[in-house]
């Protein structure tokens, strides 16, 4: 269900983000799939809910099936505290937000200061001194229609607004993934090209030549 | 060449459309007048010895390229350039593309003639009917036909060049015109443009033109599904299935996934552009995640830099290694063949002359 793809696995790699982190990240998506897919069951114009509703029912079946999937897993902590959910694991922090408007476009903007806070942290993190070898704070932004689940990222955002660098964990319109195993081909450059026969002056070229020369 | 009935007139318009040039730019050239230009083009006033030798050398050609010769092969005339972007070209441009084709083809006429060019062998192969699978299947068959390893190809020019098509990069003189082929007889001309930077692109597009040698034998440079034919074809040519289907992208690539596409597409020698339509069009990217794609190729700057990253464009090398095997220099080639110095001195990379604009005293023409 939840399988990101092996783009997805290699970016997170690249940005030092480790096994157990990437875990923790698939399975926090799929606590949110499960949600979203219930929320859509259960809620609708016909049972009189509006947006608002919905999204306040998928927040808290979300993190209630996060803290259910980690209570035994002691690698993993979970924290609700401030009225968010904030999941430790490998010392880095992942924190769940929804993203109204698609996740290519987050936005952790707005009063709560516990956004502001994991914002603020992401933006110390990004000016820290060099690159970061492995995140200490990350979010998972999710968005849902009422189908259920339509994309999940985790990354890194700037001024928490901008991703600075994302991958995707679950991607509806690209569920259907095909085998990604990238064989270790040799690429267009280190292959053989096509060669010329070899070009030659003909043994008659003279002779042609004259003819030309006089018109005929 | 005497002044009488060995004129063509329509050679004078060929080496005109050749040298970018209007009637009155013409005229003011070789100091005469437009009206008398347009005359003489038409056919309708010949030109005396003396006005030849202005006009051969405002042109850059020597006089005996105005002689009318029946010997001389001529495109045949329903067999249209194929030009891409046909609405959007200037006639200046596609005008200046017909005629180099033709001085390409004059040189590869006489070419042929004094030393050995590969056989054309470019298999014509009808489309039964306008799916992909039909087109999968001849862009395979050509494949097959030239013995051509699966996977990636190494050098899309040269392997169209070994096929006996000949292929040359000239300046175009714009930078609207896409490349384009035509048939002279049995030899195949594809010209691409050296206006183009772009590897990735120019790689696709001998791809293009070669789709259209195999499959139109009545071309329309206006027809949509010819084009959308050619594209398939060298879509199909280049990332063959299913060799290409492990590099095929699912799902919309994010800032730290798009250096995954990149690589793909540089294993390929295509741009990430036709990497994601290929994936789009076996359908492993459906079309909202094919969209989201585009917009993260332009909004992350991949855009600009997706062909040229791969480096210069590759380089044809039949028609200079056939000027070599001849062993002359570029002026008597130029003179024997009837063509610009102009064109051997751009094939073999070599500072092109400029044709004096200034007219030379009508005396001293006759040597020339």
């Amino acid at each position: 269900m939840i399988d990101p793809s092996d783009f997805t696995l290699k970016a997170l790699a690249r940005n030092g983000v480790s096994p157990k982190v990437i875990d923790v990240a698939i399975r926090m998506t799929a606590c949110l799939y499960a949600a979203a897919d219930d929320v859509a069951d259960t809620t609708g114009e016909d049972l009189f809910d509006d947006s608002n509703s919905r999204g306040f029912s998928l927040y808290r079946r979300g993190r209630n099936r996060i803290v259910k999937e980690f209570e035994d897993d002691a690698g993993v902590r979970v924290s609700t505290a401030s009225n968010a959910l904030h999941v430790y694991v490998d010392d880095c922090v992942i924190s769940f937000y929804s993203a109204r408007d698609g996740v290519d476009r987050p936005s952790l903007s707005g009063t709560s200061r516990t956004k502001r806070g994991v914002a603020t942290e992401m933006q110390m993190q990004m000016e820290g001194m060099g690159p970061v070898e492995a995140p200490r704070r990350l979010v998972l932004m999710h968005h849902a229609d009422e189908e259920g689940l339509v994309g999940a990222n985790i990354g890194t955002l700037r001024e928490g607004r901008e991703w600075i660098w994302t991958a995707t964990v679950y991607d509806r319109f690209g569920a259907e993934d095909v085998e990604q195993d990238v064989t270790e081909e040799p690429g267009y450059e280190e292959r053989d090209e096509a060669e010329l026969p070899p070009i030659e002056r003909r043994d008659d070229a003279d002779e042609a030549q004259s003819d030309d020369a006089s018109g005929s | 060449m005497t002044a009488g009935g060995a004129f063509d007139p329509r050679r004078l318009t060929i080496a005109r459309w050749a040298a970018s040039l209007t009637k009155r730019d013409l005229a003011e050239r070789s100091g005469l007048s437009p009206a008398s230009i347009t005359q003489y083009e038409a056919g309708r006033t010949l030109p005396p010895a003396a006005t030849l030798a202005k006009l051969a050398l405002a042109l850059g050609v020597p006089v005996a390229y105005f002689e009318r010769r029946n010997d001389r092969r001529r495109p045949d005339l329903t067999a249209r350039s194929y030009f891409r972007s046909l609405r959007s070209t200037p006639q200046r441009e596609r005008d200046r593309a017909d005629a180099l084709a033709e001085h390409v083809f004059d040189l590869v006429d006489h070419l042929d003639r004094l030393v050995t060019l590969p056989r054309p062998n470019i298999p014509q192969i009808a489309p039964r009917s306008t799916t992909r699978e039909e087109i999968e299947r001849i862009a395979s068959e050509v494949r097959q036909a030239w013995d051509v390893p699966d996977g990636p190809i190494a050098n899309v020019v040269r392997l169209l060049e070994a096929n006996g098509a000949v292929v040359a990069r000239l300046h175009s003189g714009g930078s609207r015109l896409d490349a384009f082929s035509r048939w002279f007889g049995d030899r195949p001309l594809i010209l691409l443009w050296a206006e183009k930077a772009d590897k990735a692109r120019s790689r696709f597009d001998a791809a293009h033109e070669l789709g259209h040698l195999v499959m139109h034998t009545d071309p329309d440079p206006l027809d949509r599904e010819q084009e959308r034919q050619a594209n398939m074809f060298a879509s199909a040519f280049l990332m063959p299935m299913p060799q290409i289907k492990p590099y095929l992208v699912a799902r919309a690539p994010t800032l730290s996934t798009w250096p995954e596409v990149m690589q793909r597409r540089q294993h390929w020698g295509v741009s990430a552009k036709a990497l994601l339509y290929r994936s789009r069009e076996i359908g492993t990217l459906n079309e909202p995640g094919h969209r989201r794609a585009m917009i993260g190729y332009n909004k992350y700057g991949y855009a600009k830099r997706d062909g040229t990253e791969l480096g210069p464009p590759e380089s044809p090398l039949l028609l200079t290694r056939a000027i070599e095997a001849l062993g002359e220099d570029s002026q008597k080639i130029a003179g024997d063949a009837l063509v610009p110095l102009a064109l051997i001195a751009e094939l073999l990379s070599q500072p092109v002359p400029v044709p004096s604009p200034v007219p030379v005293p009508a005396r001293s023409l006759h040597s020339v």
